[in-house]
């Protein structure tokens, strides 16, 4: 799966969990530019996450998410390895 | 908790129980009020609101799970069979995953009564020390 597929993937997610149709996820994006991104939803995303790839993140990974594309890098490194 | 960590607990259909959930909500439909017209419709009974039980998944969240500080973040739940006032309840939980970055338990659940009929089911997560 590649980076685009692994945005896109998450673009679902957060369209799903934030009850959002309009999201569009960009490598940059943060918490900041999506309203309903709260601390709430965050950790649902983040569940979501890791059930469809099959992964799961440490706390320190999930600590030093500043945006999309470091989350998007994170599952890139799990589903490859 | 950890994976297939098992919960039981027990719960019984009160008169108080279902008279405040009635009073609170402001729930009155004959379904769940009217034992007549209820028995037209093939119960035995008035049957019990099914949120009764959702309310019931609170307490075991708050109350009976080893670790403190839990709260819901989801609950999914179906309602397959009636329950009756003073029907006997058991509860069964089973953790199937951790998500130990975020503290977050997912469980699948469903009541049963004195007949061994599970009269709903469903999942739950559930974050700890919240």
């Amino acid at each position: 799966m590649n980076q685009n597929e692994i945005l896109a993937e998450c673009n679902k997610i957060f369209i799903d969990q934030l009850d959002n149709p309009s999201i569009v996820l960009k490598r940059e994006t943060t918490a900041a530019d999506i309203d309903e991104w709260d601390s709430l939803n965050h950790i649902q995303i983040i569940v979501a996450i890791e059930k469809r790839f099959k992964i799961r993140f440490t706390s320190s990974e999930i600590q030093n998410f500043k945006s999309v594309g470091d989350m998007c890098d994170a599952i890139a490194k799990k589903v490859t390895a | 908790m950890q994976k297939g960590d098992v919960f039981i607990e027990k719960l019984k259909i009160t008169d108080e129980l279902r008279d405040g959930f009635i009073k609170l909500f402001d729930a009155h439909a004959a379904i769940h009020t009217n034992a007549e017209y209820a028995q037209k419709r093939k119960f035995k009974s008035f049957i019990i609101h099914g949120n009764v039980l959702s309310g019931f998944i609170s307490h075991f969240v708050d109350e009976c799970l080893p670790e403190k500080n839990a709260m819901c973040y989801a609950q999914n739940i179906k309602f397959s069979k009636p329950v009756y006032l003073h029907d006997e309840l058991t509860f069964h939980a089973e953790i199937k995953a951790i998500h130990d970055s975020v503290n977050i338990a997912e469980l699948d659940f469903f009541f049963e009564n004195t007949d061994k009929v599970k009269v709903a089911k469903g999942d739950l997560l559930i974050g700890i020390n919240i």
